[in-house]
């Protein structure tokens, strides 16, 4: 071979490929730092506010009275009426799209709906909060009205979550059960959800957890921001800790700026809490079922 | 003996039909939201002309004489959208080419878990950061920028969207066969080379439906630029300058008590027209996109 | 068999994937500018000692190598031996026809480019086509995708590609497994032409194809290295009763 025509610049590209390496190593690490920062930020400036008397005070004009107990009782509210909602409506339309019209043209459609909807910005669902449920349907500023648009908004993210979670059931168990002479809706019942419940939970507590901190469309119904009682019931007016935690942290006083971290580490270890609950059920399923 | 149809062909079909319209909520959900937009921006569109809402550069709805040109609000939205896509973009789509084509298992079991938990931390919370720690820290480096400013809600907005571009590029570089990665290492590129001479251009489809999904996310966001960009509606490049988005404007207006039936409370239905248009019209191409991508690599 | 001019030299190889022992002591050498065929039956190992000569197994994290290989009298796993310049000169083709997706000139001269061909690359392009019996059928397309092509042209591109890079060995991974019967005898007719320049070393389950092309013979069987000799010899005369048994059908 004519090795002369080779001027391989060895050197070169080696230094490029360190270069690169280098570089993205320390940018993939940035998300790591960014979240070490964002979290510490947040502790450091809200830890001195954080005791009982902060989950069992309501808001209050001066800093060091104000609490969450308005706020969390609230977001509880909100959460279990949220569920109560969308679970059903999500699991529902996710078995009708796997298991009774798979591939059909209307699963098609309502597939493509549902693929953009969970691109809709939240305060759009906001907007249709405030004409649908709270003008149109007359519910006001209730938790209803919240829990309905928040409804609507995380919808996508469960029924998207529980197909998943259904596909992966393998097929022999749905021809089993046929063939010992169940119908469609007992093999589905009996054999099919229970098989992707793991998968599906993890969906509903994820899509929850999104809930929880969704701040712009209960904003639009008309949450509250200073609300001095505990709903009682879901017509009630009410507000809900994101909601609170906005309107600490847009007032101009650095001490409120304290408290909204306050709240914001209570609604981050809310989260985590709910986020592990998923990762465990995540790995548990994982680890149990092996087809 | 089994009974015969112990559970009825009538129930079964009771529950289809109940299953089905579970089903039908999606589009029911996507149709009230297009005839509400629809019928309310047409109410609005009674008393501005399209024309002058479209063109006009000043967004004054509440002033005297009022004046509703969305320009101010659509710069703003952008210049978050120009600016979080100049952080996402590039860090995200390095970090998911060395997720994919470097690290090591343990390191993506270490990235992974951290970019998914960013992605859970919810927007007014990135507002918090924005408002009390970003701005504060560039003011420092920056004194002639406003308290609140276009440039630190870009910032934390870019980090709220970057776990998306990377897990969505992610994929798509994964999608990329095994087998074409073998044949440029077989030639003797290394794995910058490979990585950027085979994978990304194999991937690229995908790699730009990611950043489109990404960025419509960013023109939609909502609380971080409440919190940190301000609201004033102001026509600018100037990324040190108090800007007003879209959301942003709509928010404003909600929180204060604005009556049904007013101009006002039409603004923010034509506003929201304009943020469902173009969220729509970026999903609905970044989808069409991912899907041909995807059925190329099957 | 006699072996004049080795182009590669193993001593001692063994490969091991964690607790899996792929290839047991192997110890041979294979001639240069010869067809070298590697058979036997699937899971023996066949494609992991083919890989280990351009270190294509670099990518598997469990695996583990002892012994040497030598090529030009150096050490293939040297730790100072640049395995970009290794893959330089040993090229590689694989089972399933991979071009990048670009343009047919383009996949021809990026590996060239790369490792920084002086000459002209039209006419690198033009004379690596031609190498490969390609020229005829894409001359006036150079600049289309190359994946407008058929299976078998895509094959023969990817043996094109890896002329261009003027190696000394060509690695052959079944290549002709995936293609149709007449595509086959075309690569098989290529193979043939390309003895004159290069060494070969094509792995094939296929035993007609292995007796048709090669001038040696390699039985694998279980990681371990069975018979090594001439082609026609192995086929018609084998030592081992087990070579016997596999060219003759009886498992495999």
């Amino acid at each position: 071979m004519n090795n002369s025509q080779w001027k391989n610049p060895g050197d070169r590209r080696a230094r490029k490929e360190r270069l690169f390496k280098g570089c993205a190593i320390g940018l993939t690490t940035f998300s790591l730092v960014i979240l070490v920062v964002l979290v510490g930020h947040v502790v450091v400036a809200g830890f001195s506010y954080l005791s009982l008397d902060f989950l069992t005070s309501f808001p209050s004009r001066f800093a060091h009275k104000a609490g969450i107990k308005s706020a969390l009782a609230g977001s509880f509210w909100l959460m279990g009426l949220v569920f109560l909602i969308s679970v059903p409506l999500g699991i529902a339309s996710a078995i009708y799209l796997e298991e009774y019209n798979r591939k059909g043209k209307l699963s098609r459609f309502i597939e493509i709906n549902i693929a953009n909807l969970a691109g809709v910005p939240s305060i759009v669902y906001g907007i249709i909060g405030l004409a649908v449920f709270v003008r149109f349907f007359h519910l006001q500023r209730s938790l209803l009205a919240g829990a309905l648009t928040m409804s609507l908004l995380i919808l996508p993210v469960i029924i998207i979550a529980a197909r998943e979670a259904i596909r992966a059931v393998p097929k022999n168990i749905r021809l089993g059960a046929y063939a010992l002479g169940a119908t469609r809706w007992q093999t589905v019942i009996h054999h099919v959800l229970p098989a992707a419940a793991p998968g599906i939970l993890t969906g509903v507590i994820l899509a929850m957890s999104r809930a929880l901190g969704e701040t712009a469309p209960l904003i639009m119904i008309g949450a509250l921001t200073y609300v001095a009682f505990v709903p009682a019931g879901p017509m009630d007016p009410f507000t809900a800790l994101p909601i609170q935690i906005f309107n600490w942290a847009s007032r101009p006083q650095a001490e409120f700026h304290e408290v909204a971290a306050a709240g914001i580490i209570v609604l981050l270890i809310f989260l985590l809490v709910l986020n592990s609950a998923a990762v465990w059920l995540r790995h548990r399923a994982s680890k149990k079922i092996r087809w | 003996m089994i009974p015969k149809q112990s559970f009825g062909w009538k129930k079964e079909r009771v529950i289809q039909w109940m299953l089905a319209l579970s089903a039908l909520l999606a589009v029911a959900t996507t149709f009230t939201i297009i005839g509400v937009l629809g019928t309310e921006t047409a109410v609005f569109f009674k008393h501005v002309s399209f024309w002058s809402f479209i063109t006009g550069t000043r967004w004054e709805p509440l002033l005297d004489p009022k004046s509703f040109g969305i320009l101010p609000l659509l710069g703003g939205t952008l210049l978050i959208v120009i600016g979080s896509g100049l952080i996402a973009v590039p860090v995200g789509l390095i970090t998911a080419i060395y997720l994919s084509e470097y690290a090591s298992e343990h390191f993506r079991g270490v990235v992974k878990p951290a970019l998914e938990i960013l992605a859970g931390i919810p927007t007014v919370v990135y507002g918090y950061f924005a408002l009390t720690f970003v701005t504060p820290l560039l003011r420092n480096v920056l004194p002639s920028m406003q308290v609140f400013n276009a440039l630190s809600a870009a910032i934390v907005v870019g980090i709220m969207i970057l776990p998306m571009v990377v897990s969505l590029c992610d994929d798509a570089l994964k999608a990329v066969p095994a087998a074409l990665r073998q044949g440029g290492y077989a030639l003797g590129a290394t794995t910058f080379e490979v990585s950027q001479g085979v994978v990304v251009p194999s991937a690229l489809s995908g790699i730009m439906a990611s950043f489109v999904l990404a960025l419509s996310r960013a023109f939609g966001e909502t609380m971080a630029v409440t919190l940190a960009a301000g609201a004033t509606p102001n026509l600018t490049w100037n990324p040190l300058e108090s800007i007003q988005t879209m959301t942003a404007y709509i928010v404003q207006v909600s929180l204060g008590d604005t009556p049904a039936g007013g101009i006002e409370y039409q603004t923010i239905f034509a506003v929201g027209a304009v943020l469902f248009v173009v969220t729509l019209g970026m999903n609905v191409i970044a989808h069409q996109v991912m899907r041909r991508f995807r059925e190329e690599y099957e | 068999m006699q072996i004049k001019n080795p182009v590669l030299s193993l001593s001692s190889v063994v490969v091991r994937y964690d607790d899996f022992t792929a290839i047991k002591p192997c110890s041979l050498e294979i001639e240069r500018h010869q067809v070298t065929a590697i058979i036997g039956p699937s899971g023996c190992g066949k494609s992991t000692l083919l890989r280990c000569f351009n270190r294509m197994n670099d990518f598997v994290d469990s695996f583990r190598l002892e012994g040497e290989i030598l090529f030009e009298g150096r050490n293939i796993y040297d730790k100072d031996w640049d395995v970009v310049d290794i893959r330089r000169r040993i090229g590689m083709v694989f089972q399933k026809s991979n071009p990048f997706p670009k343009s047919i000139a383009q996949n021809i001269i990026w590996g060239p480019k790369l490792n920084g061909y002086q000459g002209s690359l039209d006419d690198l392009v033009q004379s690596s086509l031609q190498r490969a019996g390609l020229w005829n059928d894409v001359k006036d397309r150079l600049h289309e995708s190359a994946l407008t092509l058929s299976g078998g042209q895509q094959q023969r591109l990817c043996i094109a590609r890896a002329i261009a890079m003027q190696p000394e060995v060509i690695l052959m991974d079944e290549p002709a497994s995936a293609l149709d019967p007449r595509s086959t005898a075309r690569i098989e007719e290529l193979i043939g032409e390309l003895r004159r320049d290069y060494s070969i070393v094509i792995v094939t389950h296929n035993m007609q194809q292995a007796a048709r092309v090669s001038d040696a013979t390699l039985f694998l069987y279980e990681g371990e290295l069975i018979e090594y000799g001439a082609t026609d010899k192995l086929f018609t005369n084998p030592d081992v009763q087990k070579t016997e048994d596999y060219i003759t059908g009886r498992f495999g």
